[in-house]
């Protein structure tokens, strides 16, 4: 057993300076300033993702791929093991909160989550159990819907060269040392080959999940959950109940022809049913801004306080009705 | 704040307070941040009532916009009509009679043809032999004579034809004109064809049609992250989708 850990932690390290090797010397002054803070959670002595200090008071947020129990060991950059128990856990990010008893912090600083939203084309590091590695920042401007709350989330798109088997609990970090949140998906289907198609071989599924034909090799495009949604979930980590709060009005909308988001179905005793939203009632403006669609409902309810009154314009048939409610927070 | 500074504020923001009062009012809102956010809710209706094209100008006020919301909703004023108004029937009526005699000059004489191409655009002919299953559906079907049909030009299908739907009801074969367009055409023009002697379109004038456009009011495409994992990857399988128009979203 014993052996078999130290053999693990061999190859481990191994993995990971070739890793780093691979990086440019920017990048592996980034990774340096960011390896104090980053615990390798290990289960049955194997790696099986990284953990990212959020809190000097020993928080760290892990991919929840990568903890497959309540109880579960790090090893620290410096070759420590630390016992990590899970605290809390946020099902849209799919971030794990963990607690390391009798941390001691020293000099070292706790990640913090990106100020700025947009940064197309800029670096990143994605962390694997196998180290870090290079990735791409594509795009802030894209916007999800997460299976089976159907909660509409923005969402940050990049893309790198690894082996498949190792993204499924990355974490990703801006090049500036910010962390930006778990890896939350990955593109599958058809639509993550390359335009032109050249080189991929379209009957195997790993090729066609994998290849693009540009880059040195294939390349993996993944999302990430918005700056803006990783803050929030960081802020309620840190908080004393360690809950992430989520903002709802208890409604679930669709586009409406003509503008606005048509209500399709009403939470019953939600802030919405409370305030008499009914059926095929259409948002058209919600806390003064105006509602096009349904993702301009998504991203504005995203923006509201739990317990902040706000008032809901809705157009039903010819009337026009405002309409006081509080928002609640989503279960 | 109570119901009495708040119905102020309301009348501050529709602007229906003297100027004394007015600067009274905002004095206080000023260290009120309260009142401030209430005080901007308030103007934001307004200015979103002023975006509706259906509000009159003179529902714009306090009262007005009250009543309109709470007892009939926000309806335009009916249109006093004109004594003259039932003119424009008849009327309408012939000069629609009378364009469809110039779009049709030798009234029934053929199968009309509907097309979208180019004048004086080389073709070349091929001919189809339709399946035996279009032959013969019932036995009043008529034989008729072999028909042109024109062509499909668009940018992205430069080689492609159009067969007539009633080519299923001929007994003979059909010749069909296939016209190659060697460049993209960045228009497209629409003709209607009743001669069939003549081997290109009628001369009447083309109608443009504008390329489809997206409704600026859709989502635009979106990521759906499904609730099973890729078996290569461990993480969850994501999709685009081009609209999320049909997708709920909850909040």
């Amino acid at each position: 057993m014993f052996l078999s850990a130290v053999s693990a932690g061999l190859v481990l390290t191994g993995a990971a300076g070739d890793q780093v090797n691979r990086l440019n010397a920017q990048e592996q002054q980034v990774w340096k300033r960011m390896e104090p803070r980053i615990v390798t959670v290990l289960q049955n002595g194997r790696p099986t993702g990284a953990a990212a200090l959020i809190d000097t008071s020993g928080l760290f947020v892990a991919h929840r791929n990568a903890v497959l129990a309540d109880m579960v060991q790090g090893r620290m950059s410096d070759g420590r093991t630390v016992q990590m128990t899970v605290k809390g856990q946020d099902s849209l990010t799919q971030l794990v909160l963990l607690q390391v008893a009798d941390w001691d912090a020293g000099s070292v600083q706790a990640f913090l989550p990106p100020m700025v939203n947009e940064r197309p084309g800029g670096a990143l590091l994605a962390v694997l159990p196998s180290g870090p590695i290079r990735a791409e920042h594509v795009s802030s401007q894209r916007f999800g819907v997460v299976k089976p709350s159907n909660r509409m989330v923005p969402l940050s798109e990049f893309r790198f060269e690894a082996p498949a088997a190792e993204v499924g609990t990355a974490l990703v970090f801006c090049e500036n040392g910010e962390f930006l949140g778990a890896l939350n998906a990955t593109l599958g289907g058809p639509q993550a080959v390359g335009t032109s198609g050249v080189g991929t071989n379209l009957t195997d599924p790993r090729t066609i999940f994998n290849t693009r034909p540009i880059g040195p090799s294939g390349l993996t495009v993944a999302y990430t959950t918005g700056a803006q949604l990783t803050r929030r979930v960081l802020d309620g980590f840190k908080s004393e109940s360690h809950e992430v709060q989520y903002p709802s009005l208890g409604v679930m909308c669709n586009d409406a022809i003509g503008g606005g988001a048509q209500v399709q179905k009403v939470v019953p005793n939600s802030p919405a049913a409370q305030a008499g939203v009914r059926f095929g009632d259409i948002i058209v403006d919600i806390a003064g801004v105006v509602i096009r669609n349904q993702v301009d409902f998504a991203r504005v309810m995203l923006d509201q306080e739990v317990g902040k009154k706000i008032v809901v314009r809705i157009k039903r048939g010819s009337q026009m009705l405002f309409m006081n409610a509080v928002v609640a927070k989503a279960d | 704040m109570n119901g009495k500074f708040d119905e102020k504020l309301a009348q501050l923001a529709y602007g229906e307070l003297s100027p004394e009062e007015a600067a009274r009012i905002e004095a206080q809102v000023a260290k009120n941040p309260e009142a401030l956010q209430v005080l901007a809710t308030y103007r934001s209706m307004k200015g979103g009532m002023g975006d509706l094209m259906d509000i009159p100008e003179d529902q714009l006020s306090k009262d007005r916009l009250r009543n309109a919301i709470l007892m009939q909703g926000l309806k335009p004023q009916p249109e006093k009509a004109s004594p003259l108004g039932w003119l424009w029937m008849p009327a309408t009526a012939f000069l629609l009679a009378a364009g469809v005699m110039m779009f049709n000059p030798r009234g029934t004489g053929g199968d009309p043809v509907v097309a979208v191409g180019e004048k004086d655009i080389p073709t070349e002919r091929v001919v189809i032999n339709p399946p035996k299953s279009f032959n013969k559906i019932g036995s009043t079907t008529k034989k008729h004579a072999p028909i042109k049909n024109t062509v499909v030009a668009t940018n992205d299908a430069p080689r492609q034809f159009t067969q007539d739907r009633r080519l299923r009801r001929r007994d003979e074969m059909a010749e069909v004109e296939l016209v190659d367009f060697g460049t993209p055409r960045p228009e497209y023009h629409l003709w209607v064809n009743n001669d069939r002697d003549s081997k290109i379109t009628s001369s009447v004038p083309t109608v443009e049609m504008d390329p489809p456009s997206q409704a600026t009011e859709s989502s635009n495409s979106i990521v759906i992250i499904e609730d099973n994992r890729d078996e290569s990857t461990g993480a969850y399988r994501a999709t685009e989708v081009g609209t999320a128009s049909n997708v709920l979203i909850g909040g």
